[in-house]
Parts: structure tokens; C-alpha cells; sequence
């Protein structure tokens, strides 16, 4: 490691920084916090009552994955605003794999002018492979990491101070790696000394890392502070700091923003909100991706739903449009399998359904026919359990008044979310609808698709509400295959073959919505962002100030 | 026509000719070539269609989702996505057509569903499979390979416009003309100044040779080039130059030869009148050449009709040489006709040479060899003559024939050179043989006197003459010439012509018999020099002669003194070895020492003659193998014999003392024989020898007087010989062990016990000599017995088997007269 040297240059450096830093808190914070006109501080107001956790290998809530995205970075990055696009981030390039030793091999050569935050105990430091290989580690073990799972088979090992080898037994292709080294969940880069130093508890409440902005500060339920990075390796962000301030309540965080209290605020998809201020002077409306995928899940393992004439006939039975409707224009679009393919690789678009006739278009007709061809011929009852907020509560609510017109009586029980979730999960709803985002094409159908994942009585039961199990061996044989082309043939036909079982009936994917002021330049496009906020990075400015 | 356009009339069509040809052949290979190559590579494409078709089966099988309707389409979508991406050229692409030849797949959405089924390609494509196929479809033509693909009936054909498959070669096509025709176009101007250039200075060249073929020498060409031309340019400048010295120098030989040479020359033209005349020979004729030209060639040589027919042979086209004689002088004639450029004859050119002196010298040189060839013909017939009046005889001859000459003498002086007498004469001289003339009397006197030839042509009227009345008048010239021997007078040889010839002699004559008489004084000498070397032989032979009689007379006096000597001694003194002189030397020597046990009873039985030629027998018997041994016999004392072997002459003291023990037992073997032969002539008792050897130091030498030496040995060694000699049984030899250890390898000896010997102090060991082991092997079957009464001497090995019988037969005779008793 270098040794940090006495010399004239560093002497003055040092001198400069501790001026910049006495600066810093005797001038621009105060005025900061002060948030007065002219400041290049940019206040978010979101949609949490606090801060959960700091900690990005632990950070699983949209609010929490927001922070951290500003404080880390990952070797790999989402292009800001246009994911699922990659580009180099810590690493200087993007990787080609090589087999050695029967293993697949990702070398990962690092930038060398990346700098660790000045933590708590630590000064700020130049990140080498150590914290690559540490953080990398860390995301893979289960006591520290939420995401340990996507990191099984993988093993890491530091070449030299600047470059880092990533192998696996089983080779992957890069659609599946690369999310596991970019800037999303387990992928974000820890510094290892900020981390041995604090604990993995003080870490989550002082994230340490070396993204454009640094960890400034917490009010609790209130606010948290961050300042522009001095020394980022991109550069010095054009903000001097963003304050996130948590207002769970959408009309204290819409009238902060329209007195100009808040630049940016996360939305609503109401639609009588949406035009309201899309019409607001100052104000403006920013609808992106990437959207959660609505899916609405048949139990195949409770009757009448066996049967899959009575869910080609409850397919038949629903329109999506209608759907569509409950909410404002262009907050929600419909999906027609459940990788959306707006966003990921693997999906099937909505020309490929209808060529394979596997989009069950609106047609009660033949809902009513087919149920009863199935002796269903006068419906039947079910009773389902619904979370009360927005997406649940209005989907199961139109598709109750959908169904009952073929003759399908649903009765909803209005429980808490979290209720839901559990009850959910305990197999107890013959139609699931769920709401969620998985990062890629194999998360998404294991997860949902695969015995394994079959509620109760799968192997590690996660969310396979549909009991399905008809393509767990194209789900295997796709993620082990290396071709990026061939593994979305197969995840294609994966999903042709669960559309043609009728398992699942994709409804749509909700964009985020987010309203700022006007003056606000992201200062990259805003079409996707995994880190479901609008990025704000070192390009992000007021164009006014 | 000039060069540079016959080179670009014969070569553009050829050039557009080859271009057009390469072209034509190039454009059907490449267009062949890449039909090849292109249907190769669909071929390819097409299979790798095919496979994309067959892994999307494959894994709808592997997946049993082979029944699932839209998986099989969703397949069927992924597999022409697949060959949608598989590149072919611009424009070529993949085609799937189901089996009732619908387009079900194509890069171009309006394709699909079109029916292509009545198509008759398609009916083609029905009949066979897969395979390649040419066809047109929507107004173009298409190269393609195609396959069908049962599982999902599809016709999958990799396809290509042939505009694309030959587009290349078509633009190679165009180019390849334009390049064809640009070229030939460059090739031939390029062609047309390359001649140009070539020929320009070539035609100044052959002006320029024109100009120096009309005679005008200083002809110059411009040198404008470097190059080849140059050269020759430079070369033919070089060349009139060279000419014109040439010509110059040869008007000035010519010029000098005329004007010096004993020639005419002269030239006529076609009607006979003289153009030339010229020549240092017109000098010698005293013939004015002034005035002669246009003259006819008559009117200067009317009298030479030589010269005259060989000029009007030559004018009818002959080259003519003959002699003519003008005047006083002979010439050679030699005439040529002159023709003119076309070869028509105009004119005549002849040459005269003066040949006079050349054609008087051969003759001299003709008559001079005739002298040399009698010369040397008369040389060798006399040379080897050896008997002087012989010679003397032959070289009157020879001289006489030589000069045609029939009257000849040869004078010698006398031993007191104070005369000279004629030894020998033919023809007139030939009556006064010994007939003597003193110093400068007549001819032979004077060339006597004064040592050189003498000539006189009118000897009648000659005032020294000798006055003989058989010569006076019938002698007309005489010639004579000194004989020598060195520098000395030693004779004369004269030679006369007489009066009923007209010949004299000349300087020639003398000079040619002055040669003769040279080599007739070698002759002479050496006839005298073969008479004295005769008589030193004769005396030689005499005192040979004489020598051979003493040499006889001392050889039988010394063989008489021989016999009283040892060979060895007498060889060694007669051959000068050893000289004649009281001296003695020390020396190993083998001595040996025998008598006859019981002579003196014996020798008093006997007469005295009897006795002597008893022991001359005995010792001459002795004596020879003594010799044959090799050993000095030092004396005889009645019976006794003193031998030794070492001296003059020794093997090594081995090699002796062998040799001394080897004659020992040969001599006792001999007497075994001899006692046969004395018993016959009446010696009752058998002599029997006793012999003693020892090997030792001895003096040897001259021993005695000044007038009486004996060349003998003395010293211990020989005592001891004599000691052992005594000490030894009648028929026994005894040995010392100096001697047994020189022998003993070869001789089987036997110990006989120690002796003392007065003056040694010591006693000696002494041994028996059985016999050599040579000798001891062939004697394995030897039977010698020998007793009073009896004898037995038995050699059954060498017996035959008759004699075996009869040795049997004797033996049972003798053992019966035994066994009588």
C-alpha cells in the first residue's frame, strides 16, 4: 500500500482539503440546510418514513436502493437513466469471459483514481481489488447480504491491487453476470475499511462508499444529508449535495414541491393528480421505467383452476385494457408475458404473443364456453385476499367486476399489505395478482415459475403462487447457457409454454412516476432506472442556478 | 514501309488479339470460379439454415414441447430469426417454403404467404430434397441450395441474385476490355518511339556506310546515344577511321613495294591497252614506263610471248603464273582478270617478279647438295675402313668419284717426316707407288710444305711440276689437299683431271675435297690409332699370359701347403684375413679332444703301411666331418685329434659347443661304420674313440719362431678338454658342465659324476652325451646291442614289410642255434 508521504505538495493538499472542509461546514452547510435560493443543494422528497438501511447489500426497499445508488458504485454501471444499458463503472472495461481451468473467468481490471469516502473512523482512501474482492464477498454471505443467493458457485480473488477475478464453476452468460457486478443490490462496492471499522451495523447507518455523494448527515425520520463528492473519479458533481426528506404522505411531499420546498417528489399514478400537475407552471412530470410487472397468477393446484379450460376461460374473461384504465396515461403499459421485455432481455413482445395466439384476447364468449366445457357453465366462487394499497386494492377490485360477468363470483378480503404478503405465501388465494421487479429474465421465471419456488410445498418456497412446474428444466438449461441469443430463445419459449398452460396472465408494468421542478436538469436521459429513482448523479444540476 | 510501322502493324492486332483472349478466358474462369465458390458457400448457408431448423426441433423434442402448437411455432419464428441473420452477399437470403410451397419464412415480409407451388423450381426442389438450383423468381435469376427439412415440412433455400454471384466478374469484364484496349493502345505507341528511336540512328548508319562503300573514308555518324546503337555508331566511326589508316598505309606499302620491289606491274583494260605500268623491274629491262599507257601490252613485251598469252588468258576470265625470260633476266609471271563490281570481267592485272637471283642461287644450292650427298655417301663408305691400305685405297676411290676425277693419289710421310712416299695411285699414279717427293716438290710437296690445298688447271705448262715423262702431257690439272692428324701434315690426297676432259678444278672443288680429306684424316687416324691399340693388346695378352703361368705355379704349391694347415687357418691367411704374424688373443672356445682306445696294441700289431693308411682313413674320415662341422682342426698327434671350434671364425660359444657336440656324436656314429669296414680288411678289434669336450677361455694364435709358427690353442680350458678326454670310456664323449649348459636343451646328456683336474681347483662335473633328442625320437624302434660273440644292430622303423619277414626269419634262426646250445 502507499505510504502517504509528508511533502510540500502534500502538505499544501492537506491544507486546502481542511479549508474546503472548514468551508464546507461553516458556510455551505448551514446554507444548505437553509435551502436558500441559489444553493446547488436539490431536496427529494419520497415516499418512506425513514431511512431503513444504508447498507446497499441489505438495501432492498425502492427508497433505500434510491440512497445508496447516489453514495456507490458498482464495477459495472446501469448507464444512468437508460438501463438496462451497461457500462464500466469501478472497472475500465467491460469483461470477456475466458475458460481456465474448466472455469469461467471475468477479470475485472480496475480504475485506480477511485476514492473511498472519509468514513467515520477512516480517512478516504484509494480503492483497490482488497475492497472488491471484500465487498464482492460480503454480497455473497448470507449473514451480512440479502442477496447472498445470486452469488452461489461464484468465487472471488484479487489478481493484484488493481484487478480482480470473478469465477464460476458454472458459466453464466453476461445477461445474468453483469447484474451481479453492477450498481444494483449485492453488485454495489463497499469500502472494506469503512466496513471493518464501523461494523455492518454502524455501516448501515454510515454508508461509506465512493459514489458521487457522501453521507453527510441524519435526522431521523426526517432527513438525511448527503454532499457532493470532492474527490469523485468522474468528477466533481455539479450539485453540491442532495437532501432526501421522508414524506410517507403524498400531499404534504405534492405541496412542499408546488411551494418549492422539494425539487423532486415521487408521485402518484392517479390520474386526476397526474393531469393536475402536469398542468402546474413550474412543475413537471417525469414517467420512466423500470416498472414493476403486474402478474396475475392461477393456483393449479386448486380447483376449479386445475382445470385449464376454466383458466384459458378466466384469460378470456379479463381485458387488459380495462386494467390500464384504473390508472393515469402512461403510468401503466400492457405486458403480455412475464418478462417484460421493454426492460429485460427474454420477454415476448406483444406481436409475438398474438402470432403464437397466446394473448387470449377479451372474449367472454368464449370464457363462458369454455367454462362450460369444463362443467363450469355457471361459474364458480372465490375468495381472495387483497393488500389495501393502490396497485392490490384496484386490480383485484376490476378483476372481481371482470370475472362476474362470466359468471365467476370473487369475494375480496381487504387486509394490510403485509398480511397479504403472508397469506399470499401460505397458499391461500386461488388468483394471486403481484406486484414486483426481478432483475432479470431468470430471477423472474424461477422465482415465480420454477417447483422449487412453489409456495408451502416448494423445495425454498418463494413466490411460485401458480404451483406451476412445467418449465424448470428450460429455466436450468437457460440460465447455464453461455449464448445471450440462445438462453432468450429459451427463455422465450419458456414463457410460450407457460401462456400455453395459462399459469399466469401478465397484466402490465407500472413506470415510476416523479415530478420535479422545472429548473431540474438530471442531466442524462430518463427512460429506465433500476435504482427507481430518477439518478441523480454528478451531471445533475438547476439549470437556473 | 518503315520499321517502327510494320512493328506497329504486326503487333497491335496481336496485342488486341492476346488482350482479348485473356480477357474472354479470364471472364469464363472467374465467372466459373465463383459459380463454384458460390455454390459452395450456399451449400453452406443452407446447411446452416438447416441446422438452425433441426437444433430448434431438436430442442423442442429434448423439451417435449414438440406438441405445445405455439412452441413449435415459436420454434419454427426462432429458427428463421436464425437464418434471417445468416448473411449472404448484399442481397441473398434465406427462403422457407412450406410443403405446399407457401413462403412461410423470408427476410422480406411481403414474400411470406406468397404461393410459389406451381413454380416449376419448387416441383425440382419437391423431387429431390436438397440440392443447388438455378432459377428465376420476381424477374431476377437466383443460384440456390436447398434442403428440406422434414419435421416441419419446410423447403429451406439459401439464395443468391446471379447479378450479385457474378457482379464482380461482370465489372472485372468491362475493365478488363477497357484495360485490354488502353494497353494496346500504350503498348503500341510505346512501341512506335521505341523504333522510331531504334531506327533513326540506324538509318544514319546505313547512309554513312553507304557514303564509305562510294570510297569516301571520312564518312563520320553522329553518336547520339548511349545505347546499343551508339555502339555501333561509335563502332562504325571507329571502323572508317581504322579504314582509312588501312588505306593509307596500304597505298604507301604498295608504293614502297612497286618502287623497290623487282616487279611490273601492270593493269590492261577490257580492250587490252595498258592503265598501269609501274615497278622497279621496268628499271632492270631498262623499259621507260612514260608514254606506254594506253598503249597495248605488245607494245612494251612484244618479245616475251610469256607475258603476252598469259595477259590474254587471263582476259578470258583465267588466273594465269607462268615464267617468262626477258632480256637477260627471268621473270614470274602471274595475271588475274580485273572484274568490276556486277563481276563482269573489265581488264586485266598482272604482276611481274624478277626471279633472276633466286633462280641462279637454287641452282648453285641444287649442285652444292649433289657435292654434299657424294660427300657424305663417300664419308661412311670409308670411315669404317680400319686397314690402312684398304682405307688409303677406298679414299682415292671415293675422292675420284666424287670429283668425276680418274687419276688419284694419297702421299703419307715417312716415320722421320722428313719425305713424303705415295702409298697408293689409281690411274696414272697408279704404276708409282713409293714413289718420294721432299718438301715443296711438286704439287703434293708443295701442299705438304705449306699445309693448304694447291690447285693447278694447266699442270703441262706448270713450272714446278715434277718432271715424269708418264704424266707430261696427259695430266691437265691437278689438285691436292693436305691429310692431317691435329694440326700436323701427315699426307696429301691429290687428284688429277687429264687432258681428255676440259675440267679444271675450282675454289668449290678444293673446298669440297679439303671436307673430305678432313674426315679421310679421321679415318686415317683412326686406322693408325687401331693398329698401335691391336699391338698393346697383343703385348697385354703376353704378360697375361705370363702371370696366369706363376699364378698356377703358386696355386698348386699352396694347396700342397694346404694340406699341412687348418682350412680355416689357410683360408684365413690365404684370403689375407689374418696376417702371417706371432700374436694370440683370448677367446671362449669349444675344444675337444680323441684318441683311439688301445692304438699302440693295435698300431704293433699292424705293418707300417698298413697302419698308415689305417689312420690317414681314420683321421681323414675324422677330418671330414670335423670340417663339415665347421671346426678348426689344430692338430693331429698320431691317433689323438685336437679340434676346436670358435676360432677364426664363431656362430656365438652356443651355437659352438653345440656344434662341437653334434660332431662328436657324428664321429663316434661313423666309426661304428668304419669297424665294418676296417673288420673286413682285418682289424680284428673294432676302434673305438674316446672324446672329451669342454667349453672354456682360451689363448689362440700364432705360436713359435720367427721362421716356425703353429696357429694353435693353449690355457685350461684346454687341459680340461684333454682331462675329459682321458677320464672318457672307449666309445663314450664327455662333457663339462659348461658345455652340458651350452647343449643341454639339444642333447640328452647324463650326469657321470665329478673329476679333478690338475690346475683347477675345483673338482668338475662331467656328463655323458647319450645322443640328440633329435636323433633320440626316430630311434624310439632302434634295437644296438654289441658284446664279445654278439651284435645286434636292429632299425625296424626303417624296415620294410619284406625286410620284417626276414629279420624274423634270422632272429628265430639265432634263437635256435641259442636254445641249442
Amino acid at each position: 500500500m502507499r505510504k502517504y508521504r509528508l511533502t510540500k505538495r502534500n502538505v499544501c493538499r492537506l491544507a486546502g482539503m481542511a479549508f474546503t472542509a472548514l468551508l464546507a461546514i461553516l458556510v455551505i452547510a448551514p446554507a444548505a440546510w437553509a435551502m436558500e435560493s441559489g444553493s446547488q443543494f436539490l431536496r427529494l422528497g419520497i415516499d418512506a418514513a425513514d431511512l431503513g438501511t444504508g447498507d446497499p447489500h441489505r438495501a432492498a426497499s425502492r427508497n433505500d436502493r434510491a440512497v445508496v445508488d447516489m453514495i456507490f458504485n458498482g464495477l459495472l454501471r446501469y448507464r444512468p437513466g437508460e438501463a438496462p444499458q451497461i457500462e464500466p463503472d469501478i472497472a475500465t472495461s467491460i469483461p470477456v469471459p475466458k475458460i481456465a481451468g474448466g472455469k469461467q473467468v471475468w477479470r475485472f481490471e480496475l480504475r485506480r483514481d477511485v476514492m473511498c469516502h472519509p468514513g467515520p473512523q477512516t480517512e478516504g482512501y484509494r480503492l483497490t481489488a482488497d475492497d472488491v474482492v471484500f465487498s464482492l464477498r460480503r454480497a455473497a454471505d448470507p449473514d451480512v447480504s440479502s442477496y447472498a443467493g445470486d452469488y452461489e458457485g461464484m468465487t472471488v480473488t484479487k489478481v493484484d491491487d488493481f484487478t480482480v477475478d470473478v469465477t464460476f464453476d458454472t458459466p453464466l452468460s453476461s445477461i445474468l453476470f453483469f447484474p451481479k457486478v453492477a450498481d444494483y443490490a449485492g453488485g454495489f462496492i463497499v469500502c472494506k475499511q469503512a466496513v471493518e471499522s464501523l461494523g455492518d451495523h454502524g455501516f448501515a447507518t454510515h454508508p461509506v462508499g465512493t459514489g458521487p455523494f457522501v453521507f453527510n448527515g441524519r435526522v431521523a425520520g426526517e432527513r438525511i444529508m448527503l454532499a457532493a463528492n470532492e474527490r469523485y473519479f468522474r468528477e466533481r458533481p455539479l450539485l453540491d449535495g442532495v437532501e432526501v426528506r421522508y414524506l410517507p404522505k403524498f400531499e404534504e411531499r405534492d405541496r412542499l414541491l408546488r411551494d418549492g420546498e422539494l425539487d423532486v417528489i415521487f408521485g402518484s399514478e392517479k390520474p386526476d393528480w397526474f393531469s393536475a400537475i402536469s398542468n402546474h407552471g413550474p412543475i413537471t412530470v417525469d414517467v420512466f421505467g423500470v416498472g414493476q410487472v403486474i402478474t396475475m397468477h392461477f393456483n393449479l393446484g386448486r380447483p376449479p383452476l386445475d382445470d385449464i379450460r376454466v383458466r384459458k376461460a378466466l384469460a378470456h374473461a379479463v381485458d387488459r385494457d380495462v386494467f390500464r384504465a384504473l390508472f393515469a396515461e402512461g403510468v401503466v403499459e400492457n405486458v403480455y408475458s412475464p418478462v417484460p421485455v421493454e426492460f429485460l432481455p427474454g420477454g415476448l413482445s406483444r406481436e409475438e404473443v398474438a402470432g403464437l395466439r397466446l394473448d387470449y384476447p377479451h372474449d367472454p364468449e368464449k370464457a363462458r364456453g369454455l367454462l362450460a366445457e369444463a362443467g363450469y357453465e355457471d361459474g364458480f366462487k372465490l375468495k381472495l385476499a387483497t393488500s389495501e394499497r393502490g396497485h392490490y386494492l384496484a386490480n383485484y377490485e376490476s378483476l372481481r367486476d371482470q370475472l362476474a360477468a362470466v359468471g365467476v363470483d370473487i369475494e375480496l378480503e381487504v387486509v394490510e399489505h403485509r398480511e397479504m404478503h403472508r397469506r399470499i405465501r401460505e397458499d391461500e388465494n386461488a388468483i394471486v395478482i403481484y406486484v414486483a421487479w426481478r432483475p432479470n429474465a431468470d430471477v423472474f421465471l424461477t422465482r415465480f415459475f420454477h417447483s422449487d419456488s412453489t409456495v408451502v410445498t416448494g423445495e425454498s418456497p418463494d413466490t411460485n403462487f401458480s404451483h406451476y412446474d412445467g418449465i424448470d428444466r428450460l429455466i436450468e438449461t437457460a440460465r447455464s447457457t453461455r449464448d445471450p441469443a440462445a438462453q432468450v430463445r429459451i427463455w422465450k419459449q419458456a414463457q410460450v409454454k407457460l401462456l400455453s398452460d395459462a399459469a399466469a396472465y401478465p397484466l402490465h408494468y407500472v413506470n415510476l412516476v416523479y415530478a420535479r421542478r422545472k429548473n431540474v436538469d438530471y442531466g442524462h436521459p430518463l427512460k429506465a432506472a433500476l435504482a427507481l429513482y430518477p439518478q441523480f448523479t454528478e451531471t445533475t444540476r438547476f439549470k437556473d442556478r | 514501309m518503315k520499321i517502327s510501322s510494320k512493328i506497329l502493324w504486326a503487333t497491335l492486332p496481336l496485342l488486341f488479339a492476346a488482350f482479348a483472349t485473356a480477357s474472354g478466358i479470364t471472364y469464363y474462369l472467374s465467372r466459373e470460379a465463383l459459380r463454384e465458390i458460390a455454390e459452395e458457400w450456399l451449400e453452406t448457408r443452407g446447411q446452416e439454415a438447416l441446422q438452425a431448423a433441426e437444433s430448434q426441433a431438436e430442442f423442442l423434442k429434448a423439451y417435449s414441447l414438440d406438441t405445445v402448437e405455439a412452441s413449435v411455432r415459436q420454434a419454427q419464428s426462432d429458427a428463421a430469426a436464425i437464418m434471417a441473420s445468416i448473411d449472404i452477399g448484399q442481397e441473398g437470403f434465406i427462403l422457407v417454403m412450406d410443403g405446399s410451397g407457401r413462403i412461410a419464412h423470408a427476410p422480406d415480409p411481403g414474400l411470406i404467404g406468397e404461393e410459389v407451388g406451381a413454380q416449376p423450381w419448387f416441383a425440382q426442389m419437391v423431387s429431390r430434397e436438397s440440392g443447388r438450383i438455378s432459377y428465376s423468381f420476381g424477374g431476377r435469376r437466383y443460384l440456390g441450395s436447398f434442403h428440406y427439412f422434414e419435421p416441419w415440412q419446410w423447403y429451406v433455400v439459401a439464395t443468391d441474385p446471379e447479378s450479385e454471384v457474378y457482379g464482380a466478374v461482370n465489372r472485372l469484364g468491362t475493365y478488363v476490355l477497357i484495360l485490354g484496349i488502353a494497353g494496346s493502345v500504350i503498348i503500341a505507341i510505346v512501341l512506335m518511339s521505341l523504333t522510331r528511336r531504334l531506327t533513326a540512328p540506324l538509318a544514319e548508319l546505313v547512309q554513312g556506310a553507304e557514303r564509305v562503300g562510294r570510297g569516301e573514308l571520312d564518312t563520320t555518324i553522329p553518336v547520339r546515344t548511349r545505347d546499343e546503337v551508339g555502339l555501333l555508331a561509335r563502332s562504325f566511326n571507329d571502323m572508317t577511321d581504322e579504314l582509312r589508316v588501312l588505306y593509307s598505309r596500304l597505298e604507301e606499302r604498295l608504293t614502297t613495294v612497286v618502287s623497290n620491289a623487282p616487279i611490273i606491274l601492270f593493269a590492261l583494260d577490257a580492250k587490252g591497252a595498258l592503265t598501269l605500268l609501274e615497278g622497279k623491274g621496268l628499271d632492270t629491262l631498262g623499259l621507260d614506263p612514260q608514254g606506254a599507257v594506253g598503249r597495248p601490252l605488245s607494245s612494251v613485251f612484244a618479245n616475251s610471248p610469256e607475258i603476252l598469252s598469259a595477259a590474254e588468258a587471263a582476259r578470258r576470265g583465267g588466273t594465269v603464273s607462268s615464267v617468262a625470260a626477258l632480256h637477260d633476266q627471268i621473270f614470274e609471271v602471274w595475271c588475274a582478270p580485273h572484274t568490276g563490281p556486277q563481276g563482269e570481267a573489265n581488264g586485266v592485272i598482272g604482276v611481274a617478279t624478277d626471279v633472276t637471283e633466286r633462280v641462279l642461287a637454287q641452282e648453285k644450292l641444287r649442285r652444292q647438295a649433289d657435292y654434299l650427298t657424294a660427300l657424305n655417301e663417300t664419308t661412311l663408305g670409308i670411315i669404317s675402313r680400319l686397314d690402312l691400305d684398304e682405307l688409303l685405297q677406298a679414299i682415292v676411290t671415293r675422292a675420284g668419284e666424287m670429283l668425276d676425277a680418274s687419276h688419284g693419289y694419297v702421299y703419307l710421310a715417312d716415320e722421320t717426316e722428313a719425305a713424303i712416299r705415295r702409298r697408293i695411285g689409281v690411274g696414272v699414279y697408279g704404276e708409282t707407288v713409293g714413289y718420294e717427293l721432299q718438301p715443296g716438290q711438286g704439287v703434293a710437296g708443295k701442299v705438304w710444305e705449306a699445309g693448304a690445298p694447291v690447285v693447278v688447271n694447266d699442270y703441262a705448262t706448270w713450272p714446278d711440276r715434277v718432271p715424269n715423262p708418264r704424266h707430261d702431257g696427259l695430266i691437265r690439272a691437278v689438285i691436292g689437299v693436305p691429310l692431317k692428324s691435329g694440326t700436323r701434315v701427315t699426307g696429301v690426297l691429290g687428284m688429277a683431271y687429264d687432258t681428255n676432259t676440259d675440267r679444271n678444278f675450282g675454289e668449290e672443288e678444293a673446298a669440297i675435297l679439303s671436307r673430305f680429306a678432313e674426315l679421310a684424316s679421321i679415318s686415317l687416324e683412326n686406322a693408325r690409332l687401331y693398329a698401335s691399340a691391336q699391338e698393346a693388346l697383343r703385348q697385354a695378352e703376353e704378360a697375361n699370359e705370363r702371370v696366369l703361368e706363376q699364378n698356377r705355379m703358386l696355386e698348386s704349391l699352396s694347396t700342397k701347403l694346404s694340406k699341412y694347415l687348418s682350412p680355416q687357418v689357410y683360408s684365413s691367411i690365404f684370403t689375407g684375413s689374418q696376417s702371417v704374424e706371432i700374436s694370440a688373443k683370448r677367446k671362449k672356445l669349444t675344444v675337444f679332444f680323441s684318441d683311439i682306445a688301445g692304438f699302440t696294441e693295435t698300431a704293433d700289431k699292424m705293418e707300417s703301411e698298413d697302419l698308415t693308411q689305417l689312420l690317414n682313413h681314420y683321421l681323414t674320415e675324422m677330418s671330414r666331418i670335423a670340417l663339415a662341422h665347421g671346426a678348426t682342426i689344430d692338430k693331429y698327434v698320431g691317433d689323438a685329434i685336437v679340434i676346436f671350434f670358435g676360432d677364426p671364425e664363431t656362430r656365438g660359444v652356443r651355437e659352438d659347443a653345440l656344434n662341437c657336440v653334434k660332431m662328436a656324436i657324428a664321429m663316434r656314429g661313423r666309426m661304428r661304420e668304419l669297424t665294418e669296414v676296417w673288420r673286413a680288411s682285418g682289424i680284428e678289434s673294432p676302434l673305438r674313440c674316446r672324446i672329451g669336450i669342454n667349453t672354456g677361455y682360451c689363448t689362440v694364435g700364432n705360436f713359435g719362431s720367427e721362421d716356425r709358427m703353429d696357429y694353435t690353442i693353449i690355457g685350461g680350458g684346454v687341459n680340461l678338454a684333454a682331462r675329459l678326454e682321458t677320464s672318457a670310456e672307449p666309445g663314450e664323449i664327455l662333457i663339462s658342465y659348461e658345455t652340458f649348459a651350452h647343449v643341454k636343451d639339444e642333447i640328452h646328456c647324463e650326469e657321470r659324476g665329478q673329476i679333478t683336474v690338475k690346475g683347477l681347483a675345483y673338482p668338475v662335473m662331467t656328463y655323458r652325451v647319450v645322443d640328440s633328442y633329435e636323433v633320440l625320437g626316430a630311434k624310439a624302434r632302434q634295437l644296438r646291442e654289441e658284446m664279445p660273440n654278439m651284435r645286434l644292430d636292429l632299425d625296424a622303423g626303417s624296415m620294410s614289410a619284406d625286410q620284417r619277414v626276414q629279420a624274423v626269419a634270422i632272429l628265430k634262426k639265432a634263437l635256435d642255434e641259442l636254445s641249442e646250445k
